[in-house]
């Protein structure tokens, strides 16, 4: 997206995720729809359960073999993010901080970033009529207060920064079965995956919960 | 109809807008190849009803909207939504035919200016569908990025279209006589044209009901089903237009032909259109 001079980012807020301590808790999904004060069925973090496998014969053994791990996602904030374009109110902008931001007051409902958005981040409220997302907290970072599902990890699992230091801090990834292929949206996430993430694939997991996200 | 129910109103929005310009091209062309016997197919009555149906799918369109009492601002991006394109490009259409109707009414602006007018509205019109399948063919939606979107879009106008003209157009005089065949052979050419896309498009539906594996797609069972019945009502509106055709212009005989065509018609559309939108399905989560 082509921003005006004024709109040059001056850093990029971003999420780091580590998969592999991630117990499936929600608890960031509940500390997220209470700061926001989200209605029923808008969630601005989502857990998704990703689960496969099942029985493998082994000689004459029946032997378990199974994957099962859990992605925490938000809006990415992504570098390029696809939902900008798709609205034709100019309501969805990326700020100066990276933080891809919806404005309530321009939003027409018309609900075409939702399509677009490969990541479910786009959640649309039905009580207010208006597309919602993850806006990072961004009156938290003003205070100095980290965002509200990075500080309610029982498991410290989440954490959050500029996108250049979390690289340097974190090794990691954006691709991790099944979020989708990261060249176009470039999202502002570093994921350390599970051990079970190598084997995960459209043809060997998918996602269990569905009805809850 | 296929499960896509809480979509009616882009549904009926996406079929009325395209039969709109469907049967303004078909009414414009009767009367570019009338030229010489000065004929006016765009009269102020067919005017105003391609009006209201346009108007009508714009007004059903609102209900789409979470907020409708904002629609105006959805053309403030212009520069990157094709959505903003959209509703430009029908404001021109609807109000380029509203000052049509208007000439018409207090009967000036005949010749040149009603000429300009005519142009803008056809251009203006294939705009509107170019960016209408424009906005679906998104990165992320396989089902929808292809040529097959704008291709289905182009076909519901010169299908739905002509057979709107055909309808609307009295058989009084030889002119009328014969762009009403026209109009009917067009319906014909345009649901044999559709019945061949949909089958070309059937060996690949697996493929494209499948692009992510991740999040629940329309089975393809049912996606086959409705294709088949769709097939079903294009065969049979294919075959009224066609009795049509052979049958004499005298209108009392064909009448029911008429209405059966246009009732299986109507019915092959809106099940392509509900499909079309129950089949969404986007890569990753």
């Amino acid at each position: 997206m082509d921003l005006p001079a004024s709109q040059t980012p001056v850093r990029q807020w971003a999420f780091y995720f580590d998969s592999s301590l991630c117990s499936g808790c929600k608890a960031c999904q509940g500390a997220c729809k209470d700061k926001n004060d989200l209605e029923v069925g808008v969630l601005w973090r989502r857990v998704y359960e990703v689960q496969g496998g099942g029985w493998k014969k082994s000689g004459s053994l029946w032997l378990p073999s199974i994957l099962s791990y859990h992605l925490s996602m938000s809006c990415h904030h992504c570098e390029n993010p696809i939902c900008a374009p798709s609205c034709p109110t100019k309501a969805i902008f990326k700020r100066q901080d990276g933080i891809v931001f919806i404005d309530g007051s321009a939003c027409i409902g018309c609900r075409y970033c939702e399509w677009a958005c490969p990541y479910g981040a786009i959640q649309f409220d039905e009580y207010t009529r208006l597309a919602t997302k993850c806006d990072f907290c961004w009156d938290y970072l003003e205070q100095g207060r980290p965002p509200a599902c990075v500080a309610a990890c029982p498991m410290r699992a989440l954490d959050f920064g500029d996108l250049e230091e979390l690289r340097k801090k974190y090794p990691g990834t954006s691709d991790v079965f099944p979020l989708p292929d990261t060249k176009e949206t470039r999202p502002s996430v570093i994921i350390k995956p599970h051990r079970d993430a190598a084997k995960a694939g459209a043809d060997t997991a998918e996602v269990a919960n569905w009805e809850e996200i | 109809m296929p499960g896509a129910a809480k979509e009616w109103p882009l549904i009926g929005f996406t079929l009325l807008a395209q039969t709109a310009v469907g049967a303004f091209w078909s009414l414009a062309a009767a009367e570019a190849f009338f030229a010489g016997e000065r004929r006016i197919f765009l009269d102020r009555r067919i005017l105003l009803i391609i009006l209201i149906l346009g108007g009508a799918g714009m007004i059903l369109s609102l209900f789409h909207l979470g907020r409708p009492l904002r629609a105006a601002n959805a053309l403030a991006n212009l520069r990157a939504s094709w959505l903003s394109r959209e509703i430009l490009s029908d404001l021109v259409f609807f109000g380029g035919s509203a000052a049509l109707w208007l000439m018409a009414t207090l009967e000036k602006g005949e010749g040149t200016p009603r000429t300009i007018f005519l142009v803008i509205c056809a251009g203006a019109g294939f705009v509107l569908i170019f960016s209408m399948s424009r906005i679906y063919m998104l990165r992320t939606v396989p089902v929808w990025k292809g040529a097959h979107t704008p291709v289905s879009f182009f076909l519901t106008a010169v299908f739905l279209g002509p057979l709107l003209a055909a309808l609307l157009t009295p058989a009084a005089d030889i002119a009328g006589w014969a762009a009403r065949r026209g109009f009917f052979s067009l319906a014909l050419a345009g649901s044999g044209l559709i019945l061949m896309a949909s089958a070309l498009i059937t060996p690949t539906v697996g493929w494209l009901a499948r692009p992510s594996a991740t999040l629940l797609a329309y089975p393809r069972t049912k996606i086959m089903g409705h294709l088949a019945a769709r097939a079903v009502f294009l065969i049979a509106a294919a075959a009224c237009f066609f009795l049509v055709l052979l049958s004499s212009a005298d209108g009392s005989q064909t009448l029911p032909l008429i209405v059966g065509g246009t009732v299986a018609a109507l019915a092959s559309e809106i099940i392509g259109r509900s499909l079309f939108y129950a089949m969404y399905s986007r890569v990753g989560v």
